[in-house]
C-alpha cells in the first residue's frame, strides 16, 4: 500500500506544471561528476537553473554553517550531515544516505591478486583524519595487520591520493573505486576492498532549512530515488541502499 | 724604472690614441681640457677602466697586453689612487680606512705613517666617520689610504677639483712635502694649469685622445699646442741664499743673472724649486730705479713684442737662459721706445712671486 | 590546551624548513642577485621575470609540477634516484627544493636592489688598494648592504613558515618529515578542531608580527650624527 501511495504522489509531483525555479546544490569533490550527470538526466533541456558547488566536504560545511544559500548538501561522509542535523539547520527527516564509497588497491604497474598484496615501500592512502576514504583503508589495513603508519603517505583527499600514484610517485594506493571507472583505469592493476573490512563509507546528504519550499529541490531529491538515478550511482563505481530504507 | 704604454681604443665621444714612455720619477702631470681623455687614460693605467686594444707596462710587470689576452687585476698593480671625490668606505672610521690596505702584499715602500699622518693634519679626524667630514678632510684621508697601501706608483684623479681655494691650495703644498719626503712617482690629472705648474716635474698634454706635448712645463709653458695659458712663466732654480733677519731667500735660475728675491717660508739653501711669475705681474724699465719697495731688479733683453688688443702689449725678454712674459699698455712700450734687442730692467715684486 | 606533540614536532619541522630555505637561498641567491645586479647580459629581463614568477604563481601550480618533477621518471626525480637511490616526492629535501622555488624571489629581489644600489666607485677604490673580490664583498658589500640582507633573511624566513599550496601538493602529510604547520592547522580545521586551530594559527601569527617588526624596527633609520 505505501508504495502504491508514493508511486502515485511521485507521479504527482513529476507531471506538475514546469516552474523555472532554482537549484543550488553543494557536493563533495569526489561525487561532483556523478552529480552533474544525474542533473543531466533530470534536466535534459537545461529548463531549471540548477547550480553545483563543489569543494571539499570540511569547506562546504563550514559555508553552510555560516550561512552559505545552499539547497542540498551532498557530503562525503556521515559526520557532517550529523552535525547539521544536531544543530538544526535542516529539514527534519531530510538526511539520507545517496551513494556508499567504495575503496580499491590500485597499483599502476602491477596486477594485485587480493587486497593483502602490498608492495614493498610507500602507500598512499587519504588522510583518515579527515576523510572517510582514508579512514576506510586504515580500517583494511588493521584488519588485515598490515597497518604501518611509517610507509604512509597521506593525500588530503582521496583525490590527491589518486594524484600521489598517478603521478608515478608511489607505487601503489587505497583510492575511490569511483575514480578508477571514471579515469578508465584497465581493471588488472586494481581490486576493489571487501565492504565488510571497514565500516561503510555512507555518503550522506542533507536538505537544508532554506529550501523548505523548494518545490525543484524536493522533484530533485524524488528523481534520485528512481530506478535511473540509481543505476547510474552504481555505475559509477558507488553502492546504494535499498530502496526502503 | 718606467711606465710604457700603447693603446688604441675607441670610447664614446673621442678615440684614445696615444703611445707613451715615461720614466717613472718625479710628478708627472696629465693636463688638458674636460673630455680630452686624461681620466680614461689614468683608470686604464689602474685597471678600473675596459680595457681596449694595446698594452701597459711598468717597470717589470706587464700589466695589460690585448695581442697575448693579458690584464692585470688592479688589485695586483700596487698602485695606489686619489680620486676625485674621494670614496672614503662610509662603514668604517677614518682609522680603518688607513689601515685597510695593511691586510694584502704589496711591494711598494713603507712610508713613516706617523709623518704622513702628521704632515696631513689628520690625528682629530682619525676616529671619525668619513661622512662627517669636509671636502678636504676628505681629500687628506684619502691620500693618506692611497699612500699607506705601500704603491710603487700613486695615480691622482683630479684630486682637488671639487676643493674650495683654501683646501687646494693646502693640500698642493702637502703634496709637494710628501714627495719631496719620500720620493713616490705620481701620475697627476688635472685641467688646472695652476696645479700642473705648482706641483709637475715633467708634463704630457693630452688633447682629444691623443698627446700634443711632452716635456718640461717650464719649456711647454709658452707653447701652444700644450694648451697652457701663456701668460705666465715657469723658472726652475735653487736657493743660493738665506736672509735670517728679514726671511728672505735668493734663489738663482739662471748662471750669469741676478737672483730672484721672494720669501723663505720654509726654505733652505740648496732647495730646487719652480718660481711661477704673471706676466702681469712684472714691469719694464729702461733704468734701475731707487727709492723703491721693489725687491727685484733683473737685467733682461727684450726679445719680440705682440700687440695683444688696443690696449695692452705682449713683450718677451730674455732671463738669462729663461723666457719671461710681460703684459704692458701699448702707451707703455711707445713711451719707453721698447725694441727687440734693447736691454731694460724687470721689475718684480719679492711677494708676487709663487713657487 | 597544551600543544601536543604532533605540534611541536610540526613547530620543529617548520622551523627547520624555513631556517634551511633561507640559509641555501642566501647561498646561491646572493651570487644572482649580483649578477642581475651587474650583467648587460640580452637575458637578463627574461631572468628577472623567472625570479619573479612565484610572487604571482598560484602555489599550487608550483606544487603540481614539482610534482610531476618529483616522480622517479621526471626531470628532476630521475637524476635524484641515480644519485641517491631514493625519491623525492614526500621527503623534507623535496620539500626545500620546492620551498627554494616558492620563496626565491622574497630573497633574491632585495639582496638586487641593495646590490644595484651600492656605489661602484667604493668598490674600484678598493681594489686599487689590493682587495679581491671575495675580500671586497665581505668588507664593503655585505656591510654597505647589510639593510638589504636582513630583509632577504627575513622574508625569505617568514614567508616560508606560512607556505602551505606547494607542501599539500608534494609532502604526503608525514609527521616529522613533511607535516609543517600550516598542514597540520588545515588538518585542525578539517576535523573541526578549531580549539587547537586557534591555538596554532595565533601562534604562527603572532611569531610573524613579532619578526616582521623586529625587521622594521632594525632598519628604521637612526638619527643622522651632527657635524661638531
Amino acid at each position: 500500500m505505501k508504495r502504491i501511495m508514493f508511486s502515485f504522489f511521485s507521479l504527482l509531483l513529476l507531471s506538475l506544471p514546469v516552474n523555472a525555479e532554482t537549484l543550488r546544490l553543494a557536493v563533495a569533490a569526489n561525487f561532483t561528476a556523478v552529480l552533474e550527470q544525474l542533473v543531466t538526466t533530470f534536466d535534459p533541456e537545461q529548463q531549471h537553473d540548477i547550480s553545483i558547488s563543489s569543494a571539499s566536504t570540511g569547506v562546504l560545511y563550514t559555508q553552510i554553517t555560516r550561512g552559505a544559500p545552499f539547497d542540498i548538501f551532498f557530503a562525503a561522509d556521515r559526520a557532517r550531515p550529523e552535525r547539521l542535523e544536531a544543530e538544526g539547520l535542516i529539514l527534519p527527516g531530510s538526511r539520507r544516505t545517496y551513494a556508499i564509497g567504495q575503496l580499491a588497491l590500485w597499483q599502476p604497474k602491477h596486477a594485485p591478486q587480493s587486497v593483502t598484496d602490498l608492495l614493498p615501500g610507500r602507500l598512499a592512502i587519504a588522510n583518515p583524519d579527515t576523510a572517510p576514504y582514508g579512514l576506510a583503508a586504515q580500517q583494511t589495513l588493521q584488519a588485515n595487520g598490515q597497518w604501518e603508519p611509517k610507509r604512509l603517505v597521506q593525500g588530503t583527499n582521496i583525490a590527491q591520493a589518486y594524484q600521489f600514484v598517478d603521478s608515478g610517485n608511489v607505487d601503489q594506493g587505497f583510492v575511490a573505486l569511483s575514480l578508477l571507472l571514471q579515469q578508465q583505469v584497465p581493471a588488472k592493476h586494481w581490486i576493489a576492498v571487501p565492504g565488510h573490512l571497514h565500516d561503510p563509507i555512507e555518503q550522506q546528504l542533507v536538505q537544508l532549512k532554506r529550501s523548505e519550499n523548494n518545490l525543484l529541490a524536493e522533484r530533485f531529491l524524488l528523481f534520485l530515488s528512481t530506478p535511473t538515478a540509481r543505476e547510474l550511482i552504481k555505475q559509477r563505481g558507488y553502492g546504494i541502499v535499498d530502496a526502503a530504507h | 724604472m718606467s711606465l710604457e704604454l700603447e693603446l688604441h681604443h675607441h670610447y664614446p665621444g673621442f678615440t684614445l690614441d696615444l703611445s707613451l714612455n715615461w720614466h717613472a720619477e718625479g710628478i708627472c702631470a696629465l693636463f688638458g681640457p674636460s673630455g680630452c681623455g686624461k681620466s680614461t687614460l689614468l683608470r686604464l693605467i689602474a685597471g678600473i677602466e675596459q680595457p681596449g686594444r694595446g698594452y701597459v707596462r711598468f717597470q717589470d710587470q706587464l700589466w695589460q697586453d690585448s695581442d697575448r689576452g693579458i690584464w692585470t687585476p688592479p688589485q695586483q698593480r700596487d698602485i695606489g689612487v686619489v680620486f676625485q671625490d674621494g670614496r672614503l668606505f662610509p662603514n668604517m672610521t677614518v682609522a680603518d680606512n688607513l689601515a685597510f690596505a695593511d691586510a694584502y702584499p704589496r711591494r711598494g715602500p713603507e712610508l713613516e705613517r706617523d709623518w704622513v699622518i702628521e704632515t696631513l693634519q689628520l690625528p682629530p679626524l682619525l676616529q671619525r666617520s668619513p661622512e662627517t667630514l669636509s671636502g678636504g678632510q676628505r681629500q687628506r684621508a684619502a691620500l693618506a689610504r692611497a699612500l699607506f697601501s705601500r704603491p710603487r706608483l700613486l695615480l691622482m684623479d683630479e684630486p682637488l677639483s671639487a676643493l674650495d681655494l683654501r683646501s687646494r691650495q693646502l693640500i698642493l703644498e702637502l703634496i709637494r712635502q710628501l714627495h719631496d719626503r719620500h720620493r713616490l712617482p705620481m701620475l697627476y690629472v688635472t685641467h688646472s694649469a695652476d696645479e700642473v705648474l705648482r706641483l709637475a716635474d715633467q708634463l704630457i698634454c693630452l688633447q682629444q685622445g691623443r698627446i700634443s706635448a711632452q716635456g718640461l712645463p717650464a719649456e711647454l709653458l709658452g707653447r701652444p699646442e700644450s694648451g697652457l695659458p701663456d701668460d705666465q712663466a715657469l723658472l726652475p732654480g735653487q736657493v743660493t741664499a738665506i736672509d735670517t733677519e728679514y726671511g728672505l731667500a735668493a734663489v738663482s735660475c739662471s748662471a750669469n743673472a741676478a737672483p730672484v728675491w721672494i720669501p723663505a717660508r720654509g726654505l733652505t739653501i740648496g732647495s730646487h724649486l719652480n718660481l711661477c711669475l704673471q706676466a702681469r705681474d712684472i714691469a719694464l724699465s729702461r733704468h734701475p730705479v731707487t727709492g723703491t719697495s721693489l725687491q727685484n731688479q733683473l737685467p733682461v733683453v727684450i726679445d719680440s713684442l705682440q700687440p695683444l688688443d688696443s690696449a695692452s702689449m705682449r713683450v718677451d725678454v730674455c732671463f738669462g737662459t729663461c723666457r719671461l712674459p710681460v703684459i704692458l699698455t701699448r702707451r707703455a712700450c711707445a713711451e719707453l721706445e721698447l725694441t727687440p734687442g734693447l736691454e731694460v730692467i724687470a721689475l718684480i715684486k719679492s711677494v708676487a712671486v709663487e713657487h | 590546551m597544551l600543544p601536543t606533540d604532533q605540534d611541536l614536532a610540526a613547530v620543529w619541522l617548520t622551523l627547520k624548513l624555513a631556517g634551511a630555505t633561507t640559509a641555501l637561498l642566501l647561498l646561491l641567491g646572493t651570487p644572482l642577485a649580483w649578477w642581475l645586479a651587474h650583467t648587460r647580459c640580452r637575458f637578463k629581463v627574461t631572468i628577472e621575470a623567472l625570479v619573479a614568477l612565484p610572487l604571482v604563481l598560484p602555489p599550487t601550480v608550483l606544487g603540481f609540477y614539482l610534482l610531476l618533477a618529483f616522480a622517479p621518471d621526471g626531470v628532476l626525480g630521475a637524476p635524484w634516484q641515480w644519485l641517491t637511490g631514493s625519491g623525492l616526492a614526500f621527503t623534507f629535501t623535496g620539500l626545500l627544493i620546492g620551498s627554494m622555488l616558492y620563496s626565491l624571489p622574497f630573497v633574491v629581489q632585495p639582496l638586487q636592489s641593495g646590490f644595484e644600489q651600492l656605489d661602484k666607485g667604493l668598490l674600484q677604490a678598493a681594489a686599487t688598494l689590493g682587495a679581491g673580490r671575495l675580500a671586497r664583498f665581505r668588507r664593503l658589500v655585505l656591510p654597505l648592504c647589510k639593510r638589504s640582507v636582513l630583509t632577504a633573511i627575513t622574508l625569505g624566513f617568514t614567508h616560508t613558515l606560512g607556505e602551505f599550496g606547494v607542501v599539500l601538493m608534494i609532502g604526503g602529510n608525514i609527521p616529522g618529515s613533511t607535516q609543517v604547520l600550516s598542514i597540520v592547522l588545515y588538518d585542525q580545521v578539517e576535523t573541526l578542531d578549531y580549539a587547537r586551530a586557534h591555538w596554532l594559527a595565533g601562534g604562527l601569527l603572532l611569531f610573524s608580527l613579532l619578526t616582521l617588526l623586529l625587521l622594521y624596527t632594525t632598519l628604521r633609520r637612526r638619527p643622522l650624527e651632527v657635524m661638531p
